[in-house]
């Protein structure tokens, strides 16, 4: 701090090279202001790191998806599927021409979990990537590494094959097997849907191809132990086809396409990355705008300090421009200004995005996996990409944020140098464009807010944001104004000395507050938007469980994928669940993933009459959905979200095509229903209609509705005694399947806050930084204001009524544009991004706790700058003697 | 009645590497309704003696007492609240806080020491009215011409009813016609308001209209004038000293 020692002004000690320049007139100047170039630097610093955190964490979730993936696929070039259901094994023998173009491999490929005993501990429960192959047509697909400790362990294809004979024989990986402790011989068990099978270790992998899968949570098995192990029998997943050398992949996929049966899909098997990127990608533009929040309010206090710097040493560039210093020059000094503080501010921000990032995977990753794919929560390493990526996106910005006042810098003439008019200008006046400009940003969010998405992006919605947000930030020197104009007498009355001098202080101070103002009314804004969208999305969620969650009990596999599996329960389970007297009703659901439009749907199954006896629906379209509902049962009709509606323009009288077993065939729309439990959008069908046309499937979940009168938890404490510890079945009680609904909703927005909070942060730190700079500028008048006989209390409280009033004119200004901007979120962002009607709610307690607790820490962002100015000594009055 | 005792004041402070004297034992009191020159050229200490009766700096040695209470015992709050009631101040830059009004600027210390504001503001209206600033009352200082704002700062320095008027060259930025008003002015206030005026200047004429002339060099008084023209010699300290005890009210 150089309070009380002036220092020699550098402008008179300049050397005439331009570097020479840089170096004593601007790099001596942001050293001698530690504290605002430090502020500077780290505020951008934080904006830079919460991109890189959120491409980090963005790159995380598919990379996970993408590895296992490509880990997976080997040298696979193409792949046979039947979507949803498997390839029956008896039309495997009508595709024995597939040999003509390279070599065969049919697989099973499954989510299951293993549990591994503990001592005296809960046994631990992995999710785990399941392979099941014919070890003498795969090994040409995939390497399979075997070892023996850090040796390699080299086994014949008939070793291989002897170690996987034995249809409890598993293989799995060396990191899994060191996490848990297990070696080759060891038992355990796997558990897929209800079923558990106990197998032994018969053979462990190294750190290479499969193995790599989801960190080594991989397995590996015989297929027909596989596929009685899953409940698959008779059925594979895929085959797999590795074409032989010179076979053109393109014409081999449209060849075999037009040659294998109906049902059957040919593809490569990136073609599944690419559709879990595009199911992702919603999620993750937005979770991309929400950074650049923090980004843009980092951007704000470069201009800031820039601007600061270019006002408060007119006539010190006067001086320079006196002395021959050319316009380009002075514009080249201000951006290397910029350019400086932003170096170091990426320099910082990279490595600390990549810390942060470790924090948003933690948040997402659950999002990710419950919502969508897999995915393991770990955060890449710092590549040079990532930094590279911090400089490209925090440089130029900052160079941007610094040529308005670098190019105003290089307007003024050699006379600012002898006027001295580097005084604050007391009287400033509202200048038409501060007007003009955000009612045309305001007017023209309108007219993008009803603009329709752009390849499913909500493009112009969040361009429409991004105007409503510069035009707040604009709006605030009119607000300050207006402020200045009217509120004088309110402040006097109310605050006494201090608000009256307060008041005059801030009304004459506007040109320096509107910007670092401007980006915490921004974050505000965008706090409080966020804060009325996920307040309105609760409030939607919390009705629309209370509508569908009707039954009593309900009864799910041990599976928690997102990927909804197929099968599961069994008859026999059912039966003894049904058994039980109190059990009136049963409705069993069942969904597939299976590709659609590009993306990844699930198609579903149901009862539909029970779920119409039983209600449980919340019907968009028809208005009588219930008729449109039970018209679909025995007939090729289905109902479908309100996600799928919107995504693929599909409403109730539409015809869609799906793919079935049987090849494409086309459903009519009977209903479109709201649901939140995914964005990916769902179709239900009859279950009678899905068996005709898929065959016969177990569901993989139950919903029991009881007699009036029975004890939910008494029934569920009785079904799982009835059904044994061999049957990995939760049954979960009404109440608490609500709660874990909501807190998966809370956990799903834990991200948006944790970023929110982040850049409210970073404002309020640049307008401490603001308020500072005020403080020193008006050393004189401080010490002015103590000689005619304000105490130090006094001083004290002057400083943080202002930052205080600041706060709460900035909040006030938040709330109204938040507003604005939630209706945005709500309605165009939300529906085009993820295709759900969110009822409007103001969360008027949250909003009002907030509102404090900005008016509150505003005030203490003016501590250090209040305890400073009572410090000021009276000498500082200069001017005195 | 005598308003400041100044006994045997002292202050060094250092510049860099060398000690400044900046007072060298230094005696002076004046009475109420008073008006004293302090003249000297630039160097001599006449700001900060004015600075140590102001209660605005404290001294290295010696004391100062005003109305019969010494300023050594008091701490930084008890020395504002003490300027902001007993004492006020005339610049040669004005020194308004740019950010009020005219009105405001006058009502200041009236403000600061907790005055009912609409109160304050009519006392600061009465004595815009007198020092002929009230046209402009609900102007910025940036918008007063230097005379203006001189007079300003008078009615501001004297809003309160000091004991003590500090004026620190108050017409050194002044034409000379507006530098002759300003005197009169003070001159006037002196009179009518009974509060002792101390005024530091480098101007002759200003100095002839005083009651008393001080004559400072080297942070010693060298010669003291009354108004009947009669010269005095410059007090030793102790007899200053014996002065101040003989003249205790």
């Amino acid at each position: 701090m150089t309070a009380g020692r002036p220092s020699p002004s550098p402008a008179a000690r300049v050397s005439p090279a331009p570097a020479g320049l840089f170096r004593t007139f601007i790099a001596r100047n942001l050293r001698q202001q530690p504290l605002r170039s430090a502020a500077t630097v780290a505020s951008l610093a934080v904006g830079v790191a919460v991109v890189v955190a959120i491409q980090l964490s963005n790159a995380s979730s598919v990379r996970g998806f993408s590895t296992a993936l490509d880990a997976l696929a080997g040298r696979t070039s193409l792949e046979l599927t039947v979507p949803g259901v498997g390839l029956d094994e008896t039309r495997l023998a009508n595709l024995g021409w597939l040999r003509e173009y390279g070599l065969v491999s049919p697989v099973i490929d499954a989510d299951v979990l293993l549990e591994i005993a503990t001592d005296g501990a809960a046994p631990a429960l992995e999710a785990v990537r399941l392979l099941g192959v014919d070890i003498l047509r795969d090994r040409p697909f995939r390497d399979y590494p075997l070892v023996d400790g850090d040796a390699p362990r080299l086994v014949t294809t008939q070793g291989f094959l002897d170690l996987l004979t034995d249809p409890r024989a598993v293989i799995l990986t060396r990191p899994f097997t060191l996490r848990h402790g297990l070696a080759v011989g060891d038992p355990v068990t796997l558990v897929a849907g209800e079923r558990t099978v106990s197998l032994r270790v018969t053979g462990i992998l190294g750190d290479e191809g499969p193995a790599r899968v989801l960190d080594g949570n991989f397995a590996l098995m015989d297929i027909a132990a596989a596929q009685w192990a899953v409940g698959r029998l008779g059925r594979v997943d895929r085959v797999d086809v590795r074409l032989a050398d010179g076979v053109d992949v393109a014409r081999a996929e449209r060849e075999m396409a037009a040659r294998v049966p109906p049902g059957i899909l040919v593809r490569r098997p990136s073609s599944r990355g690419a559709e879990v990127e595009r199911m992702l990608r919603a999620f993750q533009f937005n979770l991309t705008a929400l950074s650049l929040i923090a980004l843009l309010v980092g951007l704000f206090l470069v201009y800031n300090t820039v601007s600061v710097s270019v006002i408060t040493r007119r006539s010190e560039i006067g001086l320079l421009r006196t002395l021959g210093v050319a316009r380009r020059a002075v514009v080249g000094l201000f951006l290397g200004e910029a350019a400086a503080l932003a170096v170091l501010g990426c320099a910082l921000g990279a490595p600390l995005g990549w810390l942060l990032a470790h924090g948003a995977v933690r948040l997402t990753s659950s999002t990710v996996s419950q919502f969508w794919i897999a995915s393991s929560a770990t955060v890449p390493p710092l590549e040079p990409r990532m930094v590279g990526l911090a400089f490209a996106v925090g440089l130029p910005l900052a160079l941007v944020a610094a040529a308005a006042p670098a190019l105003e810098a290089a307007r003024l003439t050699p006379l600012a140098a002898v006027r001295r008019d580097d005084d604050l200008d007391a009287r400033a006046r509202l200048s038409r464009r501060s007007v003009a400009g955000p009612l045309a940003l305001f007017a023209a969010g309108a007219w993008l807010a009803a603009q329709g998405p752009v390849g499913g992006l909500p493009v112009f919605g969040m361009l429409a944001a991004l105007a409503v947000v510069l035009g707040a930030g604009m709006a605030m020197p009119a607000v300050l104004f207006c402020f200045r104009r009217w509120c004088g007498a309110a402040m006097a009355r109310w605050l006494r000395v201090e608000g009256r001098l307060a008041h005059a202080n801030l009304g004459s101070a506007i040109p320096r507050l509107s910007i670092s103002v401007a980006a915490l009314a921004v974050s505000l804004a965008m706090m409080t938007a966020i804060a009325i969208m996920v307040g309105s999305f609760r409030e939607t969620v919390v009705y629309w469980v209370g509508q569908t969650l009707q039954a009593d009990l309900f009864v799910s596999t041990a599976r928690g994928s997102p990927a909804a599996e197929r099968g599961g329960i069994s008859a026999a389970t059912e039966a003894v669940i049904a058994g039980h007297p109190a059990v009136e009703a049963i409705d069993g659901f069942m969904g597939m993933d299976v590709p659609y439009g590009g993306s990844t749907i699930t198609v579903g199954a149901g009862r539909f009459a029970t779920r119409l006896e039983r209600g449980g629906l919340l019907f968009k379209d028809p208005a009588d959905g219930t008729a449109a509902m039970s018209s679909a049962i025995g007939r090729d009709r289905v109902v479908v979200s309100e996600a799928f509606s919107l995504k693929y323009d599909a409403g109730a009288g539409d015809e869609v095509q799906l793919p079935t077993p049987a090849g494409p065939t086309p459903f009519e729309v009977a209903a479109v229903y709201f649901d939140y439990s995914s964005d990916r959008g769902l179709v239900v069908m009859d279950a009678g209609t899905f068996e005709r046309h898929f065959g016969p499937e177990r569901p993989s979940g139950l919903t029991l509705y009881l007699a009036s009168g029975a004890d939910p938890q008494t029934v569920r404490d009785e079904l799982n005694a009835a059904l044994g510890p061999e049957r990995r079945l939760f049954i979960t009680t009404n109440a608490a399947l609500r709660a874990a609904v909501l807190r998966v909703f809370d956990a799903t927005f834990a991200i948006t806050y944790a970023l929110e909070v982040i850049a409210v942060g970073v404002s309020l730190f640049g307008m401490a930084a603001t308020l500072l700079t005020l403080v020193l500028e008006r050393r004189r008048e401080i010490a002015m204001l103590r000689l005619v006989g304000a105490d130090s209390g006094q001083l004290r409280r002057l400083i943080v009524v202002e930052a205080g009033v600041l706060g709460a004119l900035t909040q006030a200004v938040g709330l109204v544009v938040g507003l604005a901007l939630s209706l945005i979120l709500i309605y165009v962002i939300n529906v085009q991004s993820f295709g759900w009607t969110i009822q409007f709610h103001l969360p008027v307690g949250f909003l009002a706790q907030a509102t404090v607790a900005i008016v509150a820490a505003a005030a203490l962002a003016g501590l250090y700058p209040a305890r400073l100015a009572a410090r000021f000594e009276l000498g500082d009055a200069g001017g005195i003697s | 009645m005598v308003v400041l005792e100044a006994r045997d004041l002292r202050k060094r402070y250092r510049r860099g590497d060398t000690e400044v004297t900046a007072l060298d034992g230094l005696s002076l009191t004046s009475e109420a309704g008073t008006f004293t020159a302090v003249v000297g050229p630039s160097g001599c200490g006449k700001s900060t003696l004015l600075h140590l009766c102001g209660a605005m700096d404290r001294p290295s040695a010696g004391e100062v007492r005003l109305d019969g209470r010494s300023l050594a015992d008091l701490d930084d709050d008890a020395l504002t609240r003490l300027r902001r009631d007993r004492i006020g101040f005339v610049f040669q830059f004005f020194n308004l806080l740019p950010t009020l009004t005219v009105a405001e600027n006058i009502a200041l210390p009236l403000l600061l020491g907790g005055r009912e504001p609409s109160a304050a503001m009519a006392r600061a209206a009465a004595w815009a009215e007198r020092v002929g600033v009230s046209h402009r009352l609900d102007h910025a200082p940036p918008q007063l011409s230097g005379g203006e704002a001189q007079r300003t700062a008078i009615a501001r320095a004297v809003v309160h009813e000091p004991a003590l008027l500090i004026a620190d060259e108050p017409t050194g930025n002044l034409d000379s016609g507006n530098g002759a008003r300003i005197l009169d002015l003070l001159r006037e206030v002196n009179r009518r308001s009974g509060a002792a005026l101390l005024l530091a200047t480098h101007d002759a004429t200003v100095a002839a209209a005083a009651d008393r002339t001080v004559e400072m060099h080297d942070g010693r008084i060298v010669r003291v004038e009354s108004r009947s023209g009669a010269r005095e010699p410059a007090p030793a300290p102790e007899l200053a000293a014996a002065d101040a005890k003989g003249s205790a009210p």
